[in-house]
């Protein structure tokens, strides 16, 4: 008996020793299991570190890319060389970010300030786009940006991130109002017929005074936007895109809870109908010409105005007895401008405006003593139906003692650009014939819309 | 020795006492046991329950960060109302429906997330896929509450999800905050 409860005993110690191993080898599992697990996690986060990682280099390609727009060159091998060397020092060497432009890896373009008639632009498209429906040329640059995890003893997991970015070059013409200087204030009443265009402002935009106005486009500015008025805007091509935007304030940067709402609103109730740097961050700006410094965004008027087919010139420094200017062409065919000696002052001035340019001093639009050129179109028209299409005018004295005034350009018959480093006032109308042409006025000053009776005392009636 | 053997045996009394301590042994490892497993499958179906709610946190997130149009409305019906294939038109700054789009390339074409909470205590997922054959998918997932109006805003310009989630175990709170990339 007692030699059989010895073995017995030996047959426990075996058991407690399977059981012991079992339990051993349940633990060791269970480990394994919780460390497998632990490094899932820890890859987890590291993919979403990496992923993040790579969504900043993307962000900083934008910001280079737009640099780079602004000054007129784009160069995707410098950018990819930046990126390339801000992953380097931050120790991600395994990060590859790779781009093209239109198709070419690292490709280089430069912007031209000025599109050809020939250049292809295209619409945009897409409603909700801050510039829907505006022609432009689009360059697109693709991005590829791939990495793999690596904090993990797990096999690393392939995070790869393909985005695009947009650089459109919007002719200054696809804009009813854009200023890049100062702030627009628009009165309803000095659009035909209620209906208003695309407008652009890097600093505040005020709609306000009587009268409705409907816009077709989103109304976009770098400052605040204030509708002071009963203003309805399109947001895009489909139905139910009319978004009424009456007595709206759109902040730049709300600083307190009570302008933060208009956060909340902006592109939810309001549809994206005012946009703001608040809501979108919107880059625009002038492509430099060649003589600018790449750092400046200003509108440089003289190298916009050499683009014009015809530059005129008013000598303020010599009129004749009835207080006229001489106006001579510097560059472009000019037979059409007809000396005030010749005929302007012979004939009955003060009846109708025959010349398409005369200038002189005068009174108008709450402006005294200034030097008023007054530019009748249908003048000009009646004289070179088709051959001048963009004129650069300007006086040899300082830009704000002169006042180009615009008569006769309710309808227009071609494409029409006008340059001037003066103060500009539009009398009645401008391009609101059945037909839009692409027509724009480019200044350095003020643009002011006054009475379509504004000259006729002094130059005679327009058209 | 036969006698001997005899008297080592268990007497009815000794039995009855083993098998009544044995009973109220096992009966006490049994309900151990039920309770332990019972308590298991509570945490099991807490941390289910979790993780399916902080996958649809994630799912929101990147629906969010993807999107190339997204808007919030009151709810799903407000939505279709303003449904289109590219743009979805004006929304409400609180509500309880989230859409997003996003191009998904050639092979998949454009994809919508919906996400919607119920007052049943629901939010309910729907991918949409608008220019393929594919069909919609729906994902329900259970126990939310919303301790705000509504679940969805775009509250200082920022969109956002807020919601909780009430185990057998504790309350959980989700919040998700996102902006897509094109809006950065």
């Amino acid at each position: 008996m007692r030699l059989q409860r010895y073995s017995e005993q030996g047959s426990i110690f075996v058991v407690v020793i399977a059981a012991v191993t079992i339990a051993a080898m349940i633990a060791v599992s269970y480990l394994l299991l919780t460390n497998d697990h632990r490094e899932r996690a820890g890859r987890a986060v590291d993919q979403a570190r990496t992923q993040i990682r790579l969504e900043e280099d993307v962000l900083e390609a934008k910001r280079l890319i737009a640099r780079q727009a602004k000054s007129g060159q784009i160069s995707l091998a410098e950018v990819a060389s930046q990126i390339g060397k801000k992953s380097a020092t931050e120790d991600n060497a395994n990060d590859v970010v790779k781009f093209g432009l239109d198709g070419v890896e690292n490709g280089s373009k430069r912007l031209s300030p000025f599109l050809d008639s020939l250049t292809l632009l295209v619409p945009l498209g897409a409603d909700g786009d801050p510039f829907f429906r505006a022609k432009a040329l689009v360059l697109k640059v693709n991005i590829e940006a791939s990495a793999q995890t690596t904090q993990s003893r797990l096999p690393g997991k392939d995070v790869t991130f393909t985005p695009w970015i947009e650089v459109r070059q919007i002719p200054i013409s696809q804009f009813t109002l854009f200023s890049l200087n100062g702030p627009i204030t628009v009165n309803p009443s000095v659009f035909g017929g209620g209906q208003g265009g695309r407008m652009y402002a890097a600093q505040d935009l005020t709609v306000s005074g009587s009268g409705n106005l409907s816009v077709n486009y989103p109304l976009v500015s770098g400052g605040d936007i204030r509708t002071g008025t009963t203003l309805s805007v399109r947001t895009g091509d489909q139905i139910g895109t009319q978004v009424d935007v009456s007595n709206v304030t759109a902040y730049k940067n709300p600083n307190d809870d009570a302008k933060a709402e208009w956060l909340a609103q902006a592109r939810t109730q309001y549809d994206s109908a005012l946009i703001t740097s608040g809501t979108l961050p919107v880059d625009v700006a002038l492509v430099p010409s060649s003589s600018q410094p790449s750092d400046s965004q200003g509108l440089d008027i003289a190298q916009t105005g050499a683009q014009c087919q015809v530059e005129l010139v008013i000598d303020v420094n010599e009129s004749d007895k009835k207080g006229s200017y001489r106006v001579t062409a510097t560059r472009g065919a000019s037979d059409w401008i007809v000396p005030p000696a010749a005929e302007g002052q012979s004939s009955t001035v003060a009846t109708h405006q025959d010349v398409p340019f005369v200038a002189k001093q005068a009174d108008i639009g709450g402006m005294s003593g200034k030097i008023v050129v007054a530019f009748n179109y249908a003048a000009l028209t009646a004289r070179a139906p088709s051959e001048v299409r963009s004129i650069y005018v300007h006086t040899n004295g300082a830009p704000a003692d002169a006042v180009v005034l615009i008569r006769g350009a309710a309808a227009l018959n071609n494409d029409l650009s006008i340059v001037t480093p003066h103060i500009v006032m539009i009398a009645g109308d401008f391009n609101n014939g059945q037909s839009s042409r692409a027509a724009s006025i480019i200044t350095g000053q003020n643009v002011q819309a006054v009475d379509s009776t504004t000259g006729n005392n002094d130059f005679g009636t327009a058209p | 020795m036969i006698s001997f053997r005899d008297q080592v045996g268990f007497t009815l009394i000794e039995m009855l006492a083993v098998i009544v301590s044995m009973v109220v042994v096992l009966a006490a490892a049994t309900g151990f046991m039920i309770t332990a497993v019972a308590r298991q499958k509570a945490v099991l179906d807490a941390s289910q329950l979790e993780a399916r709610h902080s996958q649809l946190a994630e799912t929101i997130s990147n629906a969010i960060k993807m999107a190339d149009d997204f808007q919030i409305f009151n709810d799903s019906s407000a939505a279709n109302v303003n449904l289109r294939q590219q743009y979805y038109g004006r929304g409400v700054p609180f509500g309880n429906y989230l859409a997003c789009r996003y191009d998904s390339g050639s092979m998949v074409g454009i994809v919508e997330q919906g996400f919607e909470f119920m007052p049943a205590g629901t939010l309910i997922q729907t991918t949409k896929f608008l220019t393929t054959h594919v069909p919609e998918v729906t994902k329900i997932y259970g126990s939310v509450r919303v301790d705000q109006e509504t679940c969805f805003s775009m509250k200082d310009g920022i969109l956002q999800a807020h919601w909780q989630v009430f185990t057998t175990m504790d309350r959980v709170d989700f919040n998700v905050y996102g902006m897509p990339l094109n809006l950065r």
